[in-house]
């Protein structure tokens, strides 16, 4: 026994060891799937790349490319701008930029949820041939969508300079918020793409659930047209994720209960997805 | 002293990759397996609906006979397997015999059902060389994206991807996309990139393509210098002339269990002889393909 372990390793490393080695078979539920964030967190390098080249991948298959996506989301703005602010009786400089906000945040929301099933069902090929971490491959599609709402959100932009929105050192907030807004979209990749790699009928539910909440958010009314039913959007986490990044866009004062809200889905969200993802880790490759 | 030393993921750095090889420098076995056994669930249809998982559990389980129709197929059954820096063991089995199976617990890929698996080395999986390729790529974001996978570090990133880029030949034609190649030309980018890190420990399963597998003698230089850099060398195959020239050591698995374990040409011996006496085990389904 020429190498005493104990005398020679420093306690630091004694505990880097029990968090990062330990052997797979026996290690818990608990420390693999903690082991399984770490890592994939640390290899930005991988999962940003990947997120990028899909992006381009996905563009060099268009033909007018990256012009696509904004434009139409312009169209649709003005087509529903144009109806939608007689049937509801406001001003087109009050209800456009308010439409604009409402579904550019809107489409990360959905993208988040309508994307989450596939996220480990797509990734069955890569996660087969090599060991990667399964939340890298979450990381990958949560950064594409962001990625991609980035540059979608132009058309807020377009309609924001076109009326005239008067933007304040609030403004910043949407920042965080956009933060908070990939931590959702995080968790409920993770959760939905596990349980949906066992159960893959849930996919279906998903899209259902998505239009269900579309129809339930106030995203092209306001909150104070639904009166009595306003318990409805309050409720609703979409509502609060969209408010805390719509209201600072549009100028308006810090909306603190829908931070709170967000602060409050988001943890109880990253709770539920890593128990969901603790007791599924060590048998995700088997459901491939 | 071997239950004192760390179990090493492929991902992490290198700094931890030196300490355990320091300690596990007093021994040779570098890699143990301990009863390992794999059940692969095989679902059918009902059991891939949450809608009547949900629905059993409401009524108490009265239809879990229905519902739960889970067959679990043992891929692995209680495989013991010792390996000393240097081995170079082939893998002989009929398909479905199990092979691929434990070369996924090898590589970490699938965590084991059952038993132990004591690993002191990176082991570095070559299980399909298109990894992470997609027609529409160039072939300069190829090898990048295949040395990413791979687990090429930052810093080791630039050097990798020039070494690739000079083996391929490729010249102009790196910055096409992938679609516009020969067969030729796309074997020798991904057999390039395949081999672009120099890992302790390698698992090569060839019987995903054949036409990776006649590349690898082709290209016979570099899969020497690939194969020759590794301490630990594991190759599942069904050709014997490429068994033989890589390996020194076979292991013959049959239905799950490992059969023989021996020198490589008795292990090609017992498994020629006997592959025609059996029945074929064919009738196991192929692990990758049942649950998809």
């Amino acid at each position: 026994m020429n190498l005493p372990t104990t005398s020679h390793s420093s306690l630091r490393r004694r505990l880097e060891a029990v968090a990062s080695h330990g052997r797979l078979h026996d290690m818990t539920n608990f420390a693999l799937a903690a082991r399984d964030l770490h890592s994939g967190l640390r290899r930005t390098d991988i999962w940003l790349t990947l997120a990028w080249l899909d992006i381009k991948l996905r563009y060099r298959r268009t033909m007018i490319g990256p012009f696509w996506l904004p434009l139409s989301s312009v169209i649709s703005i003005t087509m529903m701008g144009i109806v939608y602010s007689r049937l509801f009786g406001a001003t087109m400089q009050d209800y456009f930029p308010y439409l604009a906000a409402g579904l550019a945040l809107w489409s990360l929301i959905a993208s988040f949820a309508t994307d989450a099933p596939a996220v480990f069902v797509g990734s069955a090929h890569l996660a087969h041939q090599t060991p990667l971490p399964f939340s890298l491959y979450v990381l990958r599609r949560v950064a594409n969508t962001v990625i991609q709402f980035l540059h979608t959100s132009v058309s807020f932009w377009v309609v924001a300079l076109y009326f005239g929105v008067s933007f304040n050192i609030q403004t910043l907030l949407v920042i965080p918020g956009i933060v908070m807004l990939a931590v959702f979209g995080f968790w409920l990749t993770l959760a939905v793409g596990t349980v949906c790699l066992r159960y893959r009928d849930l996919g279906q539910a998903m899209t259902v659930i998505t239009q269900l909440f579309f129809l339930l958010t106030p995203l092209f009314y306001r909150i104070e047209q639904l009166e009595s039913l306003q318990w409805i959007a309050l409720f609703n986490p979409a509502y609060h994720l969209v408010e805390i990044c719509r209201a600072p866009l549009l100028g308006l004062p810090i909306p603190w209960t829908s931070w709170g809200a967000a602060c409050a889905i988001n943890v109880l969200g990253c709770a539920l997805a890593f128990a969901i993802f603790a007791k599924a880790r060590k048998r995700l490759a088997y459901w491939m | 002293m071997n239950a004192q030393i760390a179990y090493q993921l492929p991902d992490d750095d290198a700094r931890a990759v030196g300490e355990t090889h320091a300690r596990a420098a007093s021994d040779d076995v570098v890699l143990r397996l301990h009863d390992v056994s794999v059940d692969l669930p095989i679902f059918t249809p009902r059991s891939r609906s949450i809608k009547l998982a949900v629905l059993n559990m409401a009524v108490g389980g009265k239809l879990s006979k229905r519902v739960s129709g889970t067959i679990h197929v043992r891929a692995l059954d209680r495989v013991s397997l010792t390996v000393r820096r240097g081995d170079r063991i082939g893998l002989l089995g009929h398909n479905g015999s199990g092979k691929s199976t434990l070369l996924k617990v090898l590589s970490s890929i699938y965590i084991p059902t059952s038993g132990r698996m004591d690993s002191h080395v990176q082991v570095a999986p070559l299980l399909d060389f298109h990894l992470g390729v997609d027609d529409e790529m160039t072939g300069i974001e190829a090898i990048r994206v295949g040395c990413l996978l791979r687990g090429i570090a930052k810093h080791e990133m630039a050097a990798a991807v020039a070494d690739v880029c000079e083996f391929t030949e490729l010249g102009e034609y790196l910055g096409l996309p992938i679609r516009t190649y020969s067969a030729g030309m796309k074997a020798r980018l991904a057999f390039g990139t395949a081999t672009a890190k120099r890992p302790e420990a390698i698992v090569i399963d060839e019987n995903i393509s054949t036409g990776d597998a006649q590349f690898i003698m082709k290209a016979r230089r570099r899969a020497e210098q690939f194969i020759g850099s590794a301490s630990v060398l594991f190759l599942a195959s069904h050709q014997d002339d490429m068994l033989r020239s890589f390996c020194t050591q076979g292991l013959v698995m049959r239905a799950g269990k490992a059969e023989f374990f021996g020198t490589i040409d008795d292990a090609i011996d017992y498994y020629n002889a006997g592959r025609y006496r059996d029945e074929p085990a064919d009738d196991l389904p192929q692990q990758s393909q049942a649950a998809a």
